[in-house]
């Protein structure tokens, strides 16, 4: 399953932002003069209220937005150049996971988790091969025949989770993955991106839950109205006085 | 891409199908029911060529006589007319030939025959058979000039009229057949447009894994040929079944009219209108996702 899109940038961060601003309809900042690198194998919290541009600094990467100015590479390509033909090779790379899960509620959890691979038009082999296993990481094995509406919330978010992982994308992002979640199952969640970080994959977890972030001690990037505040190597949520 | 693919594709289509139960219901019988139109308007244009190409091409002129004429001046009446330039034949029907022609053709208890009881209404005739194409009008132009002569009948004169017919029949047909093509691009442009925004939520989510553009796209396109093609198969079913049914009976019962014959016409249609379908559902598919599916 080799795709066409090429890994050309091995050796430098896995995504860098340079002087990055995104402005929406002209007049709402969303992010000003962002530089930040992420590289392979980190796992980085991106932290901070409502509406400081959080979503927005994950959009780009996986490039559901552009930058109004400045640039932003992943994996070595410059996305702003980047074909539009190339964009669902870029994706992925990507795993993605979000607040209200974004499941299929009239297809299986195996059926769900199935989707992203025939996506990339992988052989029906590797689909029974691949999915069972993912299943399996995430703890789901025995529902693969439920429907999402028969899932808890926790339940759901790992089959996301499953679907974000089951293309093996160098790349796992998660906007709010806990935001709908009480904290118990938050936690499992964690875990599981943990996990998925061990295994070598960059994960980015934009939260606004303080307690897991000051648990888990990883490196902290802190936003506020649009501007990078902090980026500190194992920080924890709120400024170290 | 891969053949698998392509059955996953179909698959979805179906299933969007399936899912848009009653808008696709109104799809497919919209497209059934308007290609029942333009093909039952078709095949009736196509008769009329058949009949008015098969009377043009038959030599024959025939001729009235007035009742009452003699029979010195009905053997000079033949005499003349046999003498004439493109005449090859000439035969005399007499009145009670033609009535058991009729009995012949209807059958002895005929509706037809009962009306004239046992009267016969019909008058003596003669049946010309000219030479070539052109010298049957003149011949009836001259025969008509005679003395004795009351009508003369020709089928070329009908061939004409009906030509003029089926002419017209064409132009309004093109008409009926075009708006009916727009309403079945409506119909089925609609329901894409419905099936993208009840599906818009997979959409983003297929842009979200990786999915290609024609991956996205392909099963609405899909489904539109499938809606066009369903159809044009109902319509299929009805018009073949229909014409069979309508040439034996017009056999039974109409036996010199000259229908085309069922077979091969009937398959044709049935290609043409499956081709037909599956354009128009295509097109209309094409047309709605251009302005509905982002991707």
């Amino acid at each position: 399953m080799l795709s066409r899109y090429v890994d050309e940038g091995a050796a430098g961060p896995v995504i860098r932002l340079e002087r990055v601003t995104k402005v929406y309809d002209g007049r709402v900042v969303a992010l000003e003069d962002i530089t930040l690198s992420i590289h392979k194998g980190e796992f980085v919290f991106v932290v901070g209220p409502s509406g400081a541009g959080k979503s927005t600094f994950v959009k780009l990467i996986y490039r559901e937005e552009l930058p109004t100015s400045g640039r932003v590479w992943v994996e070595g390509r410059e996305l702003g150049r980047m074909p539009r033909w190339q964009v669902p090779h870029l994706r992925r790379r990507i795993g993605v996971v979000f607040q209200d899960f974004k499941l299929l509620p009239d297809r299986t959890v195996y059926e769900n988790v199935a989707f992203a691979l025939r996506v990339t038009e992988a052989s029906p082999r590797e689909i029974r091969r691949r999915v069972p296993a993912v299943l399996e990481l995430v703890g789901l094995k025995d529902r693969a025949r439920a429907f999402p509406n028969q899932l808890s919330g926790g339940e759901q978010q790992r089959v996301a989770l499953a679907r974000a992982v089951v293309n093996n994308p160098a790349i796992v992002i998660a906007d709010e993955p806990t935001g709908n979640l009480d904290p118990d199952t938050a936690w499992d969640i964690m875990r599981l991106l943990v996990d998925i970080n061990r295994l070598g994959t960059t994960v980015i977890v934009a939260t606004h839950a303080r307690y897991i972030v000051n648990a888990l001690r990883r490196r902290v990037v802190a936003m506020e109205r649009g501007r990078l505040i902090r980026d500190v190597p194992r920080g924890t949520y709120d400024h170290e006085s | 891409m891969r053949v698998r693919t392509l059955g996953f594709l179909f698959g979805e289509a179906w299933r969007n199908v399936l899912r848009n139960g009653l808008m696709s219901l109104a799809s497919i019988s919209t497209v059934a029911v308007s290609l029942c139109i333009a093909a039952s308007m078709a095949i009736c244009a196509a008769n009329l060529d058949h009949v008015a190409s098969t009377l043009e091409s038959q030599l024959e002129v025939k001729v009235f006589l007035a009742p009452g004429l003699t029979e010195e001046a009905r053997q000079a009446l033949i005499q003349q007319v046999t003498a004439m330039d493109g005449v090859q034949e000439v035969r005399f029907v007499s009145r009670e030939e033609a009535l058991q022609r009729l009995r012949d053709r209807f059958g002895e208890d005929s509706i037809l025959l009962d009306a004239v009881g046992d009267s016969n209404p019909l008058p003596d005739s003669l049946e010309i058979r000219a030479t070539g194409l052109q010298a049957v009008k003149l011949v009836a132009l001259r025969v008509g000039e005679l003395e004795g002569v009351e009508e003369v009948l020709f089928h070329r004169e009908v061939a004409d009229k009906l030509s003029r017919i089926t002419r017209g029949l064409r132009i309004v047909g093109v008409l009926v057949v075009s708006l009916l093509l727009v309403g079945m691009l409506l119909i089925i442009y609609n329901t894409i447009r419905l099936t993208v925004f009840a599906r818009r939520r997979e959409v983003a989510i297929m842009k979200l894994v990786g999915a290609t553009d024609w991956f996205i796209r392909l099963p609405f396109f899909l489904e539109g040929v499938l809606l066009g093609t369903v159809g044009a198969g109902l319509a299929a079913l009805v018009i073949r079944s229909g014409y069979v049914w309508v040439a034996a009976s017009v056999r039974g019962s109409l036996p010199f009219l000259p229908l085309l014959p069922p077979y091969p016409l009937v398959n044709y249609a049935t290609a043409l209108l499956l081709c037909l379908g599956a354009v128009v559902g295509g097109l209309g598919s094409s047309w709605s996702l251009r302005r509905y599916l982002e991707v």
